[in-house]
């Protein structure tokens, strides 16, 4: 099935991404942001905090924001 | 003043968004379209050359022919160079335009996620604020983030967005840093930098905020305009008292910082310098920094460089040794031009303790070729018979 994934992370970008279904998003999570901890994103699905164990749906939106990201004097 | 966004005023500000965003795609196809206007006119100029070209070897007109291939020369390399850009014009990534309904979600996301947003209708600023910041046990304060709708699309503005500190607690040092990454309202965003362009470019100003937040709510010690820990000024290194912005002086030599009494400046290179690295020259009594002083070759008392490459330290006027040594040398070029002169052999070197050697016989013989020695032999008469003799 099909999702759209937005990750905030790096240079961001907004994509679809094919995920497996029953694919949760703490699964999800390490499939797209490897050596990460879910702790240090704020996920939203659907625009919505959701728990680990959320089931991702067809469609869904998932949204990934690094809370944790260091500013620069050059930017 | 600023307004609640609620009903229909969030449809207009959705909408203002959308339009800018739109903006930004027409100047995409606007910059292609003059790139690729200014490669086709390139081509009819050299069509033109084309044409006329013809008309010269046809009737043999060989002179008028030789510049148009100089004319058809810089015609290459401008159209190289128009192919690139047109080129580089026309793949740009494709901007997509979030539908208003997109927009609008965005805009109540972030009403969630802060609480609240903000809207200044007289300068189209949509703004949220975060909750009050406080870095390695540094209170920051809390900060507006405004983002100035009428910039998404118009890139001769400054910066798209500000960073405006609500109950600002800057640095001591420098009144315009109200927080590690931000100086005179601007972020620098830092690993953030591409997300937020990203973000901003997609019409997703709720990611947006939540980028810039992220980067507020952290510290990178090493590109920080100020460190947290010199947030509330230094210590004066000698006198220990605080001192912060202007009031800080840095020593080049010592590498601390000082306060404007216990610091001055090198009367040389005008480097600003502790009292306490701050040398004075007993040759000149200029006060100086180290890096200006060196030590005499002769004497090994410290003195300023100047008057070292002037010679004018103390020891080479009390030294008569040191001035018959400087003439000694002197001497002994003048003989090495001699000998090349006069194909004559003159014994001389340099003893193990740099003293000149020469033989009198060389320094006669040199004399006499030069007139009788009337410039040299009353100079030195009395080192000719110091000097050691050769075997």
């Amino acid at each position: 099935m099909r999702i759209l994934f937005i990750n905030n992370d790096g240079g961001g970008y907004a994509d679809y991404a094919e995920v497996a279904p029953g694919t949760t998003v703490d699964k999800f999570f390490s499939q797209q942001i490897a050596g990460g901890k879910s702790e240090d994103y704020l996920i939203r699905v659907n625009r919505q905090p959701v728990p680990r164990d959320y089931v991702l749906q067809e469609g869904d939106r998932v949204t990934m924001t690094p809370t944790k990201i260091e500013g620069a004097v050059t930017a | 003043m600023e307004d609640e966004l609620s009903g229909r005023r969030l449809w207009q500000v959705a909408g203002a968004i959308r339009d800018q965003l739109h903006a930004v795609r027409m100047n995409r196809f606007r910059d292609a379209q003059s790139q690729v206007q200014s490669l086709s006119s390139d081509m009819a100029e050299l069509e033109s050359v084309r044409r006329k070209l013809n008309l010269c070897v046809a009737r043999g007109w060989a002179a008028a022919a030789g510049s148009l291939m100089e004319q058809a020369t810089r015609l290459f390399r401008t159209l190289n160079y128009g192919s690139l850009e047109a080129e580089k014009a026309v793949g740009k990534p494709e901007v997509t335009v979030p539908n208003i309904r997109d927009i609008l979600e965005e805009l109540q996301q972030a009403e969630e996620e802060f609480e609240g947003l903000r809207y200044y209708p007289e300068d189209q600023i949509l703004a949220i604020v975060t909750d009050g910041i406080e870095l390695e046990g540094v209170y920051l304060g809390d900060f507006e983030v405004q983002l100035h709708i009428p910039a998404l699309g118009d890139p001769s503005f400054r910066s798209i967005y500000r960073i405006v500190a609500l109950d600002p607690h800057p640095s001591v040092r420098n009144e315009a840093v109200t927080h590690p990454h931000v100086n005179e309202e601007r972020l620098c965003a830092g690993d953030a930098g591409a997300a937020i362009d990203a973000a901003l470019a997609g019409g997703r100003v709720c990611d947006f905020f939540m980028l810039v937040r992220s980067v507020l709510t952290n510290y990178n010690r090493d590109s920080a305009y100020v460190t947290l820990e010199d947030w509330d000024g230094v210590t004066c290194h000698d006198c220990g008292s605080v001192i912060g912005g202007d009031d800080t002086y840095y020593c080049t030599s010592c590498d601390y910082e000082f306060c404007g009494e216990c610091s001055s400046c090198c009367d040389h290179c005008d480097e600003s310098t502790c009292l306490g690295c701050m040398e004075t020259c007993r040759v000149c009594e200029d006060h100086v920094c180290s890096g200006c002083m060196t030590t005499c070759p002769e004497c090994g008392e410290r003195l300023c460089r100047r008057c070292r490459e002037e010679a004018r330290c103390p020891c080479l006027d009390e030294d008569p040794e040191n001035e018959n040594e400087e003439e000694t040398h002197d001497n002994d070029s003048d003989r090495t031009e001699s000998t090349a002169e006069g194909g004559e052999t003159i014994s001389a070197g340099i003893n193990a303790h740099g003293d000149a050697q020469e033989t009198p016989a060389a320094v006669g013989a040199e004399a006499a070729e030069e007139g009788g020695g009337e410039d040299r032999a009353p100079v030195h008469p009395d080192r000719l018979g110091e000097a050691a003799v050769l075997p």
